[in-house]
């Protein structure tokens, strides 16, 4: 299993070729658009959508320069008894032991811890801290943010913002990451401005 | 435990602007191998393995000053069993010949090289230094991944090369003085003995099996603004860094025109 | 689930190999004998496959001295130095500690003296002697060059392969490249029984030696089967229980050879709890980050064994109710947070989670007190305004 460059083009080549015509990467072009069903955004640049999540969950994750360099996951209602995502990686390795969960009743607080392990387990890092959890309208409706920072595995600091908002028991939201140097500060306006343009729509905006 | 010379079909992911096209043998278990060959040809059609942002260093007002970043190379043992092997004396050895390979060439081209001191500058840029070389292979990785295979082609880019890592490189340049950094990963594995006799018989029976391989990157960073300037992609079946003037041939191959 | 930054197996595996120490007690292995051991400042030979075998693990150690997941806290290292010196002191140039962040119990010695102890272990120590224990046993890899005889061993059976993929399972690659793989495999690859019961003798010896309680070794053990035996629902995640089994009847073993050295010497109860003070906090955090409830809750158990006035402790043992959230975890919960502030040293922290548990009891008058407490105890606390919001609702 090294991870020398040869042996990570080997398996997504091999991978697309017997996906046939299934790209991994569909355009996301800046104009506005529904996420999941439940999320209304309006990009103001392109990205790109991994149709082959690298997460499994109730998410959907888009990036600019790839996985490795930056990912904005949004939620798209998580519902009780589930994890947050699990890495596609994690999930593979079949471990036994149950992931926490997301719970209807978990404040911002709650669900702040509850996000640290969720990386802490599918990145499997010990660096890990969220801070200045806030109160915030996320996409129209009461929510909350927070900073992230993590290391993963590669040594590579990452930095990101975390938005979210509980509805009709569920969780909708989005988290931006990006390499500390560079990748985060490069495209943090444009999720800011993406995540202001936010609305909840669907089953989403009928909640309470 | 020389390389061997047989035609062979190269592992998956393999390419190079150099190489021949292979040759396909008719069984069932190469199948994977042939779609991956005929990929592989195609690819060399598609993606040219240099990338090239600017014509070339600028020359104004001195002669360019390139940091040689810590060379990421490794030689290896494939085993009989096709285990990778790390070769510590191979590797000190080769680490030492494209360094000289290196001079050489930026002699010809006048342009002045400087060794990567990681002790340089305040705490602060020591540290911003060390990430930035972490980064360099997160986003070397992308590149080899996102940017090389047209299936995994991210669409916003619109095959624009757009990758950088950022103004903090201006450490870097303070604390070398310098206007560039170069980058160099090669990693490189040479099939033992009883590597060739397996494959040997392989052929025999009509399974190709790789028989060792050289995969490298070469990129040029701009200390002003971080971004990559030129890169170059080195995926070959053939190649030797053990000796001087094999690795001189190599580091040609994999730093090229960089620093005209 | 494998934490490891880098890979490392097996080094702790003395318990799972024990042989009848009892047959050696007459032979003590002293740390000098010719031909035995190699003397200090020992380098191997050039050109040879243990040259090459250092050379890798130098490169690789180059990586570790820049790696985010190394603990830098002077003190800290300076401790560890301190004890190792005490253990080894002809040895202590030739053996480098790092202390990696990963919350799981393990150590292991690369064959150019570079040693690893995971902050997981440093948890769960309860005194010094065991962790001399656990330094004096790598130690013994380290004078005995065990890592290069199993290297050379599968390397003539041809079963690299088999090592790479064991020590591959164990550990978790990470991004590095082979070169951290081979690092990988030579630091990590069973060691052979002979070899475990050599360290470990070695390792007594040395603390003995030292002025080490022996008594500690056994006790090191004793605590992990305990944390194993009672975590019934995570045992399959234990990283060292899945790959070397604890045999009670060898745990028995070393407790008679310990015994057989006799009880008396420094056990440093207070002084490893001094020195370590500062990390105890981010190990406590890493440790809950897990979610392994049930080992996490022995290992604060025991260590409250030892320090019933620890509030730090007890706030630890509240969270891991409080995170769990089972039936009657609330109750647990406080109950735990109450001797917290009782003892000495519950950080501020405490009453946060007070209010946490309140809150989501409904208990709202209790849960404003508490969070009061909370930003009263820590004015800047980031999270103020999200509580502000919280109780207002």
């Amino acid at each position: 299993m090294t991870r020398h460059p040869i042996r990570i083009l080997a398996v997504p080549i091999l991978l697309a070729l017997l996906l046939g015509a299934c790209a991994p990467f569909s355009l996301i072009t800046p104009q506005r658009q529904t996420v999941g069903d439940v999320i209304s955004v309006e990009p103001g640049m392109r990205w790109n959508k991994i149709e082959m999540s690298p997460y499994q969950g109730k998410v959907e994750v888009w990036t600019i320069d790839g996985p490795i360099l930056n990912v904005l996951v949004f939620f798209t209602g998580v519902p009780d008894g589930e994890p947050l995502f699990v890495s596609r990686a994690l999930a593979a390795s079949a471990q036994q032991e149950k992931p926490p969960v997301f719970r209807a009743k978990m404040n911002p607080l709650e669900i702040q811890e509850l996000f640290d392990a969720t990386i802490a387990r599918n990145f499997r890092t010990s660096i890990i801290e969220s801070r200045n959890l806030k109160p915030v309208e996320v996409a129209g409706a009461p929510g909350f943010r927070f900073e992230t920072r993590f290391v993963g595995r590669d040594e590579v600091e990452r930095s990101g913002v975390f938005l979210g908002t509980v509805r009709g028991g569920k969780l909708y939201g989005a988290w931006f990451q990006g390499a500390r140097l560079h990748y985060f500060d490069r495209y943090v306006p444009e999720v800011e401005k993406m995540a202001g343009s936010a609305r909840l729509v669907g089953e989403a905006a009928a909640a309470r | 435990m020389g390389r061997h010379d047989e035609p062979r079909i190269v592992a998956a992911g393999a390419a190079s602007h150099a190489m021949k096209a292979p040759t396909l043998r008719a069984t069932g278990h190469l199948l994977r191998s042939a779609l991956v060959a005929a990929l592989v040809v195609s690819l060399v059609a598609c993606a040219p393995a240099i990338q090239r942002q600017t014509p070339q260093l600028q020359r104004t007002e001195h002669i360019p000053r390139i940091v040689v970043m810590p060379i990421d190379v490794e030689l290896s043992q494939l085993t009989a069993g096709g285990m990778s092997e790390p070769n510590a004396e191979w590797t000190e050895a080769a680490l030492k010949h494209m360094r000289a390979a290196l001079e050489a060439e930026a002699q010809a081209r006048n342009v002045a090289l400087v060794d990567f001191n990681p002790e340089g500058g305040s705490a602060e840029d020591r540290e911003t230094s060390a990430d930035l070389v972490k980064l360099h292979r997160a986003v070397g990785s992308s590149i080899l991944v996102y940017h090389y295979t047209p299936e995994l082609a991210l669409p916003s880019k619109q095959g624009k090369f757009d990758w950088s890592l950022g103004p903090a490189v201006q450490a870097i340049a303070k604390s070398h003085d310098a206007d560039y950094a170069l980058f160099l990963f090669v990693r490189d594995s040479y099939a033992t003995a009883g590597r060739v006799a397996v494959i040997v018989v392989g052929a025999l029976l009509g399974v190709g099996l790789p028989g060792g391989s050289q995969v490298g990157f070469a990129s040029v960073v701009d200390l002003k603004t971080g971004d990559i300037v030129w890169f170059n992609r080195l995926v070959r079946p053939s190649g030797d860094l053990r000796t001087p003037e094999a690795a001189a041939e190599t580091v040609k191959a994999l730093v090229s025109d960089a620093m005209q | 689930m494998s934490f490891t930054r880098r890979r490392f197996g097996c080094a702790l595996c003395g318990l799972a190999w024990l042989t009848l120490a009892g047959e050696t007690a007459g032979q003590r292995l002293s740390p000098g004998e010719p031909g035995r051991y190699v003397v200090p400042g020992y380098q191997p030979p050039s050109e040879t496959d243990e040259k090459g075998l250092w050379s890798l693990m130098d490169r690789y150690e180059r990586d570790m001295k820049s790696s985010r997941f190394v603990v830098r806290d002077a003190d800290v290292n300076a401790y560890m130095r301190e004890i190792l010196c005490r253990l080894a002191d002809r040895y202590c140039k030739d053996v480098r500690i790092y202390i990696v962040r990963t919350p799981l119990f393990n150590a292991s010695m690369a064959p150019n003296g570079m040693m690893e102890v995971w902050t997981g272990l440093l948890l769960r120590c309860r005194d010094e002697a065991q962790l001399a224990t656990i330094i004096g046993h790598e130690v013994g890899h380290y004078l005995r060059r065990h890592s290069l005889e199993r290297y050379r061993d599968a390397r003539s059976k041809a079963d690299f392969g088999t090592f790479l993929g064991m020590g591959l399972a164990i550990a978790g690659v990470g991004w590095a490249g082979s070169l951290a793989q081979l690092a990988l495999v030579a630091t990590t690859y069973s060691f052979s029984r002979d070899q475990e019961r050599e360290a470990d003798e070695i390792g007594l010896n040395l603390m003995a030696d030292a002025g080490y309680s022996p008594a500690a070794t056994a006790e090191v053990w004793d605590q992990l089967l305990a944390e194993y035996k009672g975590s019934t629902a995570e045992r399959s995640q234990s990283f060292l229980f899945a790959t070397h089994p604890l045999p009670e009847e060898r745990l028995d073993t070393l407790r008679k050879a310990a015994a057989a050295r006799g009880e008396s010497g420094d056990r440093g109860r207070e002084q490893y709890h001094a020195r370590l003070a500062a990390l105890r906090p981010r190990l406590v955090a890493d440790e809950l980050a897990l979610r392994q409830y049930g080992r996490s809750e022995i290992v604060f158990e025991q260590l409250l064994v030892d320090a019933p006035d620890d509030g730090g402790l007890w706030f630890a043992k509240g969270e891991v109710y409080r995170l769990r959230s089972g039936a009657g975890d609330s109750e647990r919960a406080l109950s735990a947070y109450e001797r917290a502030l009782a003892a000495k040293g519950a950080p501020p922290e405490t009453w946060r989670s007070i209010g946490l548990v309140e809150l989501s009891s409904g208990a709202r008058d209790r849960a404003e007190k508490a969070f009061g407490a909370y930003l009263e105890a820590k004015p800047d606390a980031t999270d103020r305004e999200m509580l502000k919001t919280l109780l207002a609702q």
